[in-house]
C-alpha cells in the first residue's frame, strides 16, 4: 500500500487531517529531473477535504509499504470533486513576477523594450517562490499600455488560479496533482551576465590592417598627388597615411582623399614619337591613359629615359615635365610606365621618384579598449570579430588580449593568430579566435584588444576588419605611435567567457532553485565548455535541459535527479555493462537475484536487460540491453504501467501531435 | 455461559442476548485480507437475526429497543465516513471464551422480517441486522505486556527503562516480549507508552520504532552495530569519544569514495531471507565543506567480495547546514536464501571533497514493522509521556494533567506485534542535529489480541 506525506518547503510536516485517506495513485520518473509528475488522492469528510487547498504549493512525498520514500515534488494543483462539480487551484497559471515586451512606431521607427519586473509581493511571500513570466503583447503597445497590462496581470493570475469544471466523481475526493521539483526551473528565467562583453557594429565601415610598401619609384606631384610607378596604390584603402624618405620634405602624415585604381600601363613607345620639348604625340589617339598628374617613366629610348610627369593629358598630345627637355624621337623598342596614384589632404611638394619611400597607411595595428561589466571576473575563451582579406597575405592575423597601459595597449596577455586562408576575400564574415581560457578579465579594469598581422606590410595582400562608426574608441597604429581614428570608430567584437556545462548546471541551481532546488551535486563533469552567458530571455529548466543533452566530452550522457533532499544531482548515465535489473516478456522487472524490484521502484536511468531475445539479435539491432529513460508506476495496480526506452518515439511523436 | 452479544460506543451498550432480545442466528464470517498489506482486512458485511420483545408486553419497550439499534448503527455509519463521535463496536464473546471480543461497526441496517408484524400487538418483533463491520476481532479491554529490557532482564509490566542505544548487558535500545506474551492469531498493533526518564525535558524531532520477530532465542540481523566493528579491508580507524556508543567509534577521512563494512553472521543473513532492512546510522560527526555534499549507500556484499547485491537503493545526502547525527540512510533487501552465507553490510561514502565521516553505530530495522513518529511540539518534560496507539490509529504527548496534545505525527503504518513470536521492539530517537546516547526512556506495551472469527 502506497501511501503520501506532506511538508512545507521548509520541510516542516503538514500532517492531513483526521480521517482522510490518501492514495498515490501514480507517478513518474525520468532521467530529466528524476520524479517529474504524479497523482495523488484523497478521501473521505466532504466538510474536511477542502482543508487540502492548503496543500497547494507544498511538498507531497509518496512511500512504498516499507516506508521508503519512492517519489516526490510540489502539489501543483487541488482539484475538489463533488457528484457535479469539481473546483480547485491551481499554480499552472499563476505568475507573481511579471514583466511585458513591447513594440510601437515612433516617428517612422520600430520601438521595442520590456518594462520593469513587477510583482506580487504576498503571493511570493505565501508560496516561498517566484513564478515568473515575461509576456509579449500581440498588438502595438507603448510602454504606458505594456505596464498597464503587466499590472493586470499580476492581479488576475498573481495568486493561486482559481479552477473549475462539470463532472467529479460520485464519491467525493481531492485530486493533487502533482510535478517535480526538477519542473519548477520553469518558473523562473535565467539571467546571467558573466561572460559576454560586445559591441555591434550599427554603422559598419572596413578598417584596413596591415597595408603600406617601401618603394623607390614613388614621386609626388603638387599639390596633392603621391604616385607609384607600379601600381601600389591600385588597391590601397583611403585613411590616414604616413610618408617617410622623401628628400624634398614630403615627409608627414596626411589623409588620402581619393585611390586611383586604374591598372598600370606600359605603353610601347613605338606607337609614339617624342617631340621637343615637352611633347609626346600619338596619332592613333591612344595617350588618353595618361592623366594630368601621373608619373611616368621612360625606358629603352635613346634620349628620352627617365621620370616624367604628365601636366596635360589628351588622346593624340601630352605634356610632360621632366628632369630636362623631352628630345626628339621615334623609339621602336622604348616603353613608358604608368602607375597609380593616390591624392592626399596635404600639399605635397613635387619630387622625382628615386628616394626611398615608406608609405604606411594607419592600422598597421588596430587597437580597442573595453572592460567587462558586473561585479564577477570571467576567462576570455574566444572573441569573435568580422574580418577579411585583400589579396591573399602570406603571413597571419594575430589578435592580442593586452592590459591597459595609459590608455593604450600595454602588456599582452594572450596572443592567437589565425590564417588568412581561414578569411573571405573582399568581404567581412565572423571570424573566432580561440583563447585558452585561462586570462581572467576583471570588472572595473581596462584591456585592449590589438590586431596585428605577424607579417610585413604589404599594398595589395593585407586584412580588412569591421568597425562601427556610430561610436569611438578604435585606435590606430601609424608606425609608431596610436592614433585616433578619423572618423572615429570601435571595433566590433563580442568577447565570449567559457564554463563547463555541468557546473553552468550549477550556477543555474543557485540562481533559480529558489526554496525548492536547493543545491546541485555534480558528479560528473561533462568536460565540454560553453559560453555562460545567458540573457535571461529562456528559463532554467530550458538552460539545463539543453546543456545535458550535450553529455560528455566522451560521449556519456548526463543523467538529472532532484533527490528527497532537494538536491539535483547530475551523474554520467552507467556503461552499458552494468546491468542490474531485467525485463521479462510478462511485463515483470528483475533484480539481481531474480526476484520483482521493490515495489515502487523504478530503474530509470538504468540499462535494462531483455534476456529473452537472442543474444546475437539483441546486440546486433541494439534491443538489449535498453536504457531506459521514462517510466510510470502504478500504486493501485502496484505495477509499472509504461515506459520509454531510449530511441523510442513518444506516442505523441507517433500520433503527431505537438 | 451463554453466548453474549452487544453493540457499544463506549457509553451505552445494547445487549442482543439478554431481557428483551433473542439471538437466533449469528455466524461470524472470517475477512479477506486487503492485498499488499500485512495485517489490513476487508470489512465485512454478515446477518444477526433477532427477536425484541418489550418488556412486559410492551411495544413502545419494544420499539425504543429497535430505535436504539438503528441510531447505534447511524452512529457507527457517520464515524466510518466522517471521523465524528465515538467509534462503535459489536462485541461478541462466545460461551466458555474468557475474551469478551470486539469489532468497529462500520454500519448497518435494520430490516422487518417476514412476518413481524404479526405478533406486534404482543410485543415481539423479529428483525435482521445486515451489519458491515471490521475484518477483525480483538479483545475488547487492554492487556498490558510483560516486558525486558536488557538492564532490567526479568520480563514485567510496569515498564522498563531502554537507552539510545546498545552496549551489551550496559544499555539497550529495546524491549522483548516473550514468544507466549502476544495472544490471537493475527499481528496486531500495540499501544506504546514512551516516558521520558532522561531527567530533564527533551525535544524530541523524530522517533523511531521497529519490532522485529525472532525464533526464540535466536540472532537476527536486526542486532545494532557498533562502528568501530567493521571489519577488513574497512577504511578508517577507531577513535575514542564519551558520547559515543561504547566510548569509541570508526572515523574516516576520505576523498571520493569509502566503503566500510560490517560483517554479519550465517545465522543473523538467513533470518534476514527475502527481507528488506532500514538502517537508521548514528554518525556522531561529518565535515561540512561549502558546495559539497556527502553520500551515504548501503550495500550488500559478500563477506569477501565487493559486488553490490543491493544496487536499487538511491543515494541520501548527509544534511547540507549542520550535521544530523541520526539518519535513515535507506533500505536492503537480502535474497530468498535461507541457507545463505554470511554477508557484509557497507555503507558506501561519497563526497568530492576530503571529509572526516564519524560512525558511531548501525541499526538496522524491519522495513515491513517500521514506523517514525515526528514530534512537533516544545518538549516532553521529565517523566511525561509519548503514546503512539497504534489501535486507536493515533500519536500524542500526554502532559501533566493527562490530557493529550496532538504534537505526535505518526509516519507509517502501525508497529505489529505477532503472536507466538518472540517480538523486539526498538526504539531510537533524535532531538533534531542531535541524538544523544542519553535519551533515556521508560516503555511499557499494551496489546489486544485480535483474530479474523469469533468461536473458531
Amino acid at each position: 500500500m502506497f501511501t503520501a506525506e506532506f511538508r512545507t518547503l521548509s520541510n516542516a510536516d503538514l500532517p492531513v487531517v483526521d480521517g482522510l485517506k490518501v492514495e498515490p495513485q501514480w507517478y513518474r520518473w525520468s532521467t530529466r529531473g528524476g520524479p517529474v509528475a504524479a497523482d495523488i488522492k484523497v478521501t473521505g469528510d466532504p466538510t474536511r477535504l477542502w482543508s487540502l487547498l492548503a496543500l497547494l504549493g507544498r511538498r507531497a512525498v509518496i512511500f512504498n509499504s516499507h516506508y521508503t520514500p519512492v517519489w516526490w515534488g510540489i502539489v501543483e494543483e487541488v482539484l475538489v470533486s463533488r457528484p457535479t462539480r469539481q473546483d480547485g487551484l491551481s499554480l499552472k497559471k499563476m505568475i507573481n513576477r511579471t514583466k511585458v515586451a513591447y513594440v510601437y512606431e515612433q516617428l517612422g521607427e520600430t520601438v521595442t523594450g520590456e518594462t520593469d519586473w513587477a510583482e506580487n509581493a504576498e503571493s511570493i511571500a505565501r508560496f516561498g517562490f517566484i513564478k515568473e513570466s515575461i509576456e509579449t503583447q500581440e498588438i502595438e503597445a507603448t510602454p504606458e499600455l505594456a505596464e498597464a497590462k503587466r499590472d493586470l496581470l499580476l492581479a488576475e493570475q498573481g495568486r493561486a488560479v482559481p479552477i473549475s469544471g462539470p463532472g467529479g466523481q460520485a464519491e467525493a475526493s481531492v485530486l493533487l496533482k502533482c510535478i517535480g521539483d526538477f519542473s519548477t526551473l520553469a518558473w523562473r528565467y535565467y539571467d546571467q551576465p558573466i561572460g559576454l562583453a560586445t559591441h555591434e557594429a550599427d554603422e559598419g565601415a572596413e578598417q584596413a590592417l596591415g597595408v603600406g610598401f617601401t618603394s623607390s619609384r614613388v614621386g609626388h606631384f603638387t599639390p596633392d598627388k603621391i604616385s607609384d610607378l607600379d601600381g601600389k596604390f591600385r588597391k590601397f584603402p583611403t585613411g590616414r597615411v604616413t610618408i617617410s624618405g622623401t628628400n624634398f620634405g614630403n615627409n608627414r602624415s596626411t589623409t588620402i582623399t581619393a585611390v586611383d585604381s586604374r591598372k598600370v600601363v606600359d605603353f610601347p613607345t613605338a606607337k609614339m614619337a617624342f617631340e621637343a620639348n615637352d611633347d609626346w604625340i600619338d596619332s592613333d589617339d591612344e595617350l588618353d591613359v595618361f592623366a594630368v598628374g601621373d608619373w611616368t617613366q621612360v625606358t629603352d629610348t635613346n634620349n628620352n629615359n627617365g621620370f616624367w610627369r604628365v601636366r596635360r593629358s589628351g588622346a593624340d598630345h601630352v605634356i610632360v615635365r621632366g628632369a630636362g627637355p623631352v628630345l626628339g624621337e621615334i623609339s621602336h623598342v622604348g616603353n613608358i610606365r604608368r602607375g597609380t596614384f593616390i591624392s592626399v589632404s596635404d600639399t605635397v611638394a613635387t619630387e622625382e621618384p628615386g628616394a626611398n619611400i615608406t608609405v604606411t597607411l594607419h592600422g598597421q595595428r588596430i587597437a580597442q579598449a573595453f572592460s567587462i561589466t558586473g561585479t564577477t571576473g570571467w576567462t576570455v575563451a574566444k572573441i569573435e570579430l568580422r574580418l577579411g582579406r585583400m589579396g591573399m597575405p602570406s603571413d597571419e592575423l594575430q589578435l592580442d588580449l593586452c592590459a591597459d597601459s595609459s590608455g593604450s595597449p600595454g602588456s599582452v596577455l594572450e596572443s592567437v593568430t589565425i590564417s588568412p586562408a581561414l578569411l573571405a576575400e573582399e568581404r567581412l564574415e565572423n571570424e573566432i579566435f580561440a583563447f585558452s581560457n585561462t586570462i581572467a578579465l576583471n570588472p572595473a579594469t581596462t584591456y585592449h584588444l590589438r590586431l596585428s598581422r605577424t607579417g610585413s606590410n604589404n599594398h595589395e595582400n593585407f586584412y580588412l576588419v569591421e568597425l562601427d562608426q556610430a561610436s569611438g574608441g578604435v585606435q590606430l597604429w601609424d608606425g609608431t605611435a596610436w592614433q585616433v581614428r578619423d572618423p572615429v570608430a570601435s571595433l566590433a567584437y563580442r568577447i565570449e567567457g567559457a564554463a563547463e556545462t555541468t557546473e553552468q548546471i550549477q550556477g543555474i541551481v543557485a540562481a533559480c532553485g529558489q526554496s525548492v532546488i536547493s543545491k546541485s551535486s555534480i558528479e560528473a563533469s561533462s568536460g565540454i565548455e560553453t559560453n555562460q552567458y545567458r540573457d535571461g530571455s529562456m528559463f532554467a529548466y530550458d538552460e539545463i535541459v539543453a546543456l545535458m543533452d550535450a553529455g560528455t566530452v566522451s560521449g556519456d550522457g548526463l543523467i538529472a535527479e532532484v533527490t528527497i533532499e532537494n538536491i539535483l544531482r547530475i551523474r554520467a548515465e552507467p556503461p552499458i555493462t552494468a546491468i542490474t535489473v531485467q525485463q521479462t516478456d510478462g511485463e515483470q522487472w528483475l533484480d539481481l537475484q531474480g526476484r520483482p524490484l521493490p515495489k515502487g521502484y523504478l530503474p530509470v536511468g538504468q540499462w535494462i536487460g531483455c534476456d529473452d531475445i537472442p543474444s546475437a539479435v539483441a546486440e546486433l539491432y541494439r534491443m538489449s540491453p535498453k536504457f531506459l529513460m521514462e517510466a510510470e508506476y502504478d500504486c493501485q495496480a502496484m505495477r509499472i504501467r509504461s515506459y520509454s526506452f531510449r530511441g523510442e518515439p513518444e506516442v505523441d511523436d507517433i500520433l503527431g501531435l505537438d | 455461559m451463554p453466548h453474549v452479544l452487544r453493540m457499544t460506543d463506549g457509553t451505552t451498550t445494547i445487549n442482543l442476548t439478554t431481557t428483551g432480545v433473542l439471538l437466533r442466528h449469528y455466524v461470524p464470517q472470517e475477512a479477506k485480507r486487503v492485498v499488499g498489506t500485512i495485517a489490513d482486512y476487508e470489512d465485512v458485511a454478515e446477518p444477526i437475526e433477532l427477536l425484541l420483545e418489550g418488556s412486559g408486553g410492551s411495544t413502545t419497550a419494544m420499539q425504543t429497543l429497535h430505535s436504539q439499534i438503528k441510531a447505534m448503527l447511524y452512529a457507527a455509519e457517520l464515524r466510518a465516513e466522517t471521523g465524528r463521535g465515538p467509534r462503535v463496536y459489536i462485541q461478541y464473546q462466545p460461551s466458555n471464551d474468557p475474551i469478551n471480543w470486539r469489532s468497529e461497526l462500520r454500519g448497518g441496517a435494520v430490516d422487518l422480517a417476514d412476518n413481524a408484524m404479526t405478533v406486534y400487538g404482543q410485543a415481539k418483533m423479529a428483525i435482521r441486522l445486515t451489519i458491515t463491520r471490521s475484518g477483525v476481532w480483538e479483545a475488547a479491554s487492554e492487556i498490558e505486556l510483560p516486558l525486558a529490557s536488557v538492564t532490567s532482564t526479568s520480563p514485567a509490566t510496569g515498564g522498563k527503562p531502554i537507552q539510545n542505544h546498545y552496549v551489551a548487558s550496559t544499555a539497550g535500545n529495546f524491549v522483548t516480549i516473550a514468544h507466549t506474551a502476544v495472544g490471537g492469531v493475527i499481528p496486531t498493533p500495540p499501544r506504546i507508552v514512551l516516558q521520558n526518564a532522561s531527567g530533564g525535558t527533551l525535544v524530541f524531532r523524530n522517533i523511531y520504532l521497529g519490532c522485529e520477530q525472532y525464533a526464540n532465542g535466536a540472532t537476527n540481523y536486526c542486532n545494532m552495530v557498533q562502528g568501530e566493528a567493521d571489519q577488513a579491508p574497512s577504511p578508517g580507524s577507531d577513535v575514542s569519544n564519551p558520547a559515543a556508543s561504547g566510548g569509541t567509534m570508526l572515523e574516516i577521512e576520505f576523498t571520493g569514495q569509502s566503503s566500510p563494512r560490517w560483517h554479519y553472521s550465517v545465522a543473523a543473513v538467513r533470518a534476514a531471507a527475502g527481507r528488506t532492512f532500514r538502517l537508521l546510522v548514528r554518525f556522531n560527526f561529518y565535515s561540512l565543506v561549502p558546495g559539497n555534499v556527502v553520500w551515504v549507500q548501503p550495500a550488500l556484499n559478500e563477506l569477501s567480495g565487493a559486488f553490490d547485491l543491493n544496487p536499487y537503493v538511491p543515494r541520501r545526502a548527509l544534511e547540507a547546514l549542520s550535521v544530523v547525527q541520526l539518519v535513515d540512510v535507506g533500505t536492503v533487501s537480502f535474497g530468498d536464501y535461507p541457507l545463505s552465507a554470511g554477508m557484509a553490510t557497507v555503507l558506501r561514502l561519497f563526497s568530492q571533497a576530503e571529509v572526516t565521516v564519524d560512525i558511531d553505530y548501525i541499526q538496522p530495522l524491519p522495513a515491513d514493522n517500521f514506523r517514525r513518529l515526528e514530534y512537533v511540539g516544545v518538549g516532553v518534560p521529565n517523566n511525561h509521556h509519548i503514546i503512539d496507539d497504534g489501535i486507536e490509529g493515533r500519536a500524542y504527548q500526554v502532559d501533566g494533567s493527562s490530557q493529550e496534545i496532538p504534537v505526535v505525527s505518526p509516519k507509517g503504518n502501525p508497529i505489529l506485534l505477532y503472536p507466538g513470536k518472540v517480538n523486539r521492539l526498538y526504539v531510537l530517537s533524535d532531538l533534531g542535529a542531535t541524538a544523544p546516547i542519553d535519551n533515556d526512556l521508560n516503555a511499557r506495551v499494551y496489546y489486544r489480541p485480535r483474530r479474523l472469527t469469533v468461536g473458531g
